[in-house]
């Protein structure tokens, strides 16, 4: 299993093996997709607010447009099956009181 | 929450996943739920045992880095009172699935709420026997369709909440995989509480209930869920009222006596000690 770093400003490649680890590193935050653990069941798709997630031929994960992505976490939080790590970095640290509010 | 996933990964046996479960099972959200709790606390592996019994939730224990114990039908709280008993330092986390914990194992379930063990039962509800084919539970909603009830179920549901307070347990939360911030939460409340605890969470099983229900796929199932619980801990309803949204929130928190501080005290007043660690 190896892990792509994908830096700002670049862009993943258009063919993913299934078992690829990608890790988008956007300034500070970064956002990791573990594809060899999705089963494909649609629920971080549905829950993606800007609605950058999409199925490919392998019927496996794959982010369509990583600049448009608010790293806001709801795809780590929805997924049952722990395809997704969100490291916002300094963006949220602001206002946290460790329950998740 | 600056980091997620992240963190709980010390906590999960990430060479063994995915996981077994279907594709938009919730009980994924629930084990996520366990490892946030488990790191918000910062809780030793080491130190830590997670039982489970049979069912879809029964895997559980395969998927945590922690000691854990995978039991007999039912008989997981029998196990994780035995656990917690030689050694009272372990945190004891027992994970049920409705059939599981109010069906066979209802007996366990009530005895152990009676006695006020320190144990955290986590309850994972899907209103179906899911691994054995989609069978009528306790816990299935009157008028659900499964592969034993095809005219909808006739029988009236067992309500956990209700169960768990009437026999005596000191902390008891509902929650759904809707409300997936308030998993991990009520799961660390639960922890920290000492005395039993039972946080019923209400998961979807896309596969049989989901199909035999025609409620869609897993979001829908998600919304199906929003719409069919109410953020209200009360209890005590009205017959008219039960049939109403299941209510979520704590329900109790009580600082009741724990068994085993009872256990230890009685052993001391008889010039004995506890002999267990």
């Amino acid at each position: 299993m190896s892990t792509l770093v994908v830096k700002a400003g670049e862009t993943a490649p258009a063919r993913l093996a299934p078992g690829d680890v990608i890790r988008y590193e956007q300034l500070e935050a970064s956002l990791t997709v573990r594809r060899a653990y999705c089963k494909g069941c649609l629920l971080c798709i549905d829950s993606c607010p800007a609605k950058i997630l999409k199925l490919d031929a392998d019927d496996l994960i794959y982010v369509t447009d990583i600049d448009a992505c608010i790293f806001c976490g709801v795809c780590a939080g929805r997924c049952p099956d722990f395809v997704f790590v969100l490291d916002a970095g300094t963006r949220n640290k602001e206002g946290r009181n460790g329950d998740g509010h | 929450m600056p980091k997620l996933g992240l963190d709980i990964d010390q906590y999960l046996r990430t060479e063994v996943l995915p996981t077994v479960w279907c594709p938009g099972c919730g009980n994924g959200n629930i084990v996520e739920g366990i490892g946030t709790a488990f790191q918000r606390i910062g809780l030793d592996p080491e130190k830590v045992v997670v039982v489970g019994g049979i069912g879809c939730s029964g895997r559980t224990p395969f998927y945590v880095r922690t000691n854990a114990m995978h039991t007999t039908h039912g008989r997981a709280l029998a196990y994780a009172t035995g656990l917690k008993m030689a050694n009272p330092e372990l945190t004891v986390v027992v994970t049920m699935g409705d059939g599981d914990a109010l069906a066979i194992g209802g007996n366990h379930f009530i005895h152990a709420a009676r006695r006020n063990i320190d144990l955290t039962a986590i309850v994972y509800n899907n209103g179906i026997y899911g691994m054995t084919g989609g069978q009528e539970a306790p816990t299935t909603p009157v008028g659900s369709r499964t592969t034993t009830s095809l005219h909808g179920a006739v029988e009236r549901t067992f309500d956990t909440v209700e169960l768990a307070l009437a026999a005596g347990a000191s902390y008891v939360a509902r929650t759904t995989t809707f409300d997936m911030q308030e998993i991990p939460l009520r799961i660390e409340e639960a922890l920290r509480h000492k005395g039993f605890s039972v946080v019923e969470v209400l998961t979807q099983c896309p596969t049989y209930y989901g199909r035999l229900n025609r409620i869609g796929d897993p979001s829908d199932m998600l919304i199906w869920e929003r719409e069919h619980t109410a953020d209200e801990p009360v209890t005590l309803l009205s017959r008219e009222e039960m049939v109403g949204p299941l209510r979520t929130g704590v329900f109790r928190n009580n600082e009741d006596p724990e068994y085993i501080e009872v256990y230890r005290e009685m052993c001391a007043a008889q010039g004995g000690s506890y002999a267990a660690s």
